[in-house]
């Protein structure tokens, strides 16, 4: 049984290869598509080879590895994947195809071949979704990471005083690298004083107000001070009302208000020179 | 005796820079050391430099609020320098906080506290 299936594939690569390259050229699918008309015929070879392969071994490893590369390829490139789809089904028809030409006398072989070949495209296909969804699944996860980095950057904003905006939700994976990021920020600047500034995250619960705590006690353990800014009504009213000691921590409404006194303690004087307003050519020195 | 953490003198400052983690022996050790030597007239602060030290367990957190509890009593203010992100880390971690312990970002910046602490009183 399945040295009819090896013997055919093997004796009828060319027939199928070149059945193949005649069908996808007319398609409609894959005929408009950039990315494999260089290297169709490559592509088909490569697949009707591992596909040969697996024949004999009786799994599907190697196609596996073909048709997860092919993929991972698409979808990193924010490519369609239904060419790929396309390759497929085109060389199973050409195979199909090809079966029935041969074995034309022979009615009984030649179905029991299409039968293997469907099975065969069945399995590619579960094949082909599965790898798709890893590969779409190890994008977003690096998409994820990226994002992290991005969304906590400790700014230096003077001589020894750190800005940290937190802006969007806070969950316990980023707190997490809040302080990570936060304390590395101040031993690498040498900064004896950081504004945590929360006005742009939108809810905030025991959760985030526990990371907040911790962040700010380990910051002093560094020898930092920390001022939290940007506190809005609703969040001092969940203060209050979920009971949560913020005792120790100095708060500030605004930013500004956290910058004058961050300014007081570092004996800064912030004073306009000269009259008048912002003034283009001397910058904005302070 | 043998010294894993040598105690220093600059001016009327005394500097403690611990090297590497410490066995509980060790830590008792350190304190009676500092403890002895913080007695001296003229002792106007201490500084425990942990720079280095990458690993606390509770027992040194314990130690080290105890020293400054003790120097306290004798009127002599402790700031705690170079605490590394890691150990504070930890030290939140475990839900101990230094609570009431100075702390510094270096060895300059402590000097610098003690300094202006002295010139309060």
């Amino acid at each position: 049984m399945e040295q009819e299936i090896v013997g055919f594939w093997t004796d009828s690569r060319n027939e199928i290869i070149g059945k193949c390259i005649e069908l996808s050229a007319k398609d409609a699918i894959l005929e408009p598509d950039e990315s494999y008309r260089q290297n169709r015929e490559q592509v088909f070879e490569h697949l009707w080879s591992a596909l040969l392969q697996d024949m004999q071994s009786d799994t599907m490893a190697k196609t596996g590895e073909v048709v997860g590369s092919l993929s991972r390829e698409a979808v990193r490139y924010g490519r369609n994947v239904e060419p790929i789809q396309r390759i497929i089904e085109i060389l199973m028809k050409s195979a199909e195809e090809a079966a029935r030409t041969k074995y034309r006398e022979d009615a009984n072989r030649a179905s029991r071949i299409a039968g293997h070949i469907k099975e065969y495209l069945d399995k590619t296909m579960i094949i082909l979704t599965k790898s798709i969804i890893r590969a779409q699944a190890e994008v977003i996860e690096k998409q994820k990471e990226y994002l992290l980095e991005l969304s906590t950057p400790v700014i230096p904003l003077l001589d020894g005083i750190l800005v940290l905006p937190l802006i969007g939700t806070i969950d316990t994976r980023r707190a997490k690298q809040i302080m990570d990021n936060l304390l590395n920020g101040i031993v690498e600047a040498q900064a004896d004083t950081v504004l945590i500034d929360i006005s742009g995250v939108p809810i905030v619960d025991t959760q985030v107000a526990h990371h907040l705590i911790k962040t700010v006690q380990a910051a002093s353990l560094l020898g930092a001070r920390c001022i939290i800014v940007g506190i809005r009504p609703e969040f001092a009213q969940t203060i209050v009302k979920l009971g949560i000691d913020f005792g120790s921590i100095v708060t500030k409404n605004s930013l500004q208000a956290g910058l004058k006194l961050a300014l007081k303690w570092h004996n800064y004087e912030l004073r306009r020179v000269g009259g008048g307003g912002p003034d283009a050519s001397t910058g904005a020195d302070s | 005796m043998h010294q894993q953490v040598p105690i220093l003198k600059i001016d009327d400052f005394w500097i403690a820079s611990v090297q590497g983690s410490l066995h509980d022996q060790d830590v008792i050790e350190f304190k009676e050391a500092l403890l002895n030597k913080i007695m001296q007239p003229k002792s106007r602060g201490l500084i425990i430099d942990l720079t280095v030290l990458d690993v606390v367990d509770s027992f040194v957190t314990k130690t080290l609020i105890d020293i400054r509890g003790l120097a306290g009593l004798m009127g002599v203010p402790v700031v705690i320098a170079g605490m590394s992100p890691a150990v504070a880390i930890t030290l939140v971690e475990m839900g101990l906080n230094l609570e009431g312990v100075d702390t510094a970002l270096n060895l300059q910046k402590g000097l610098d506290k003690l300094r202006n602490a002295g010139k309060e009183r």
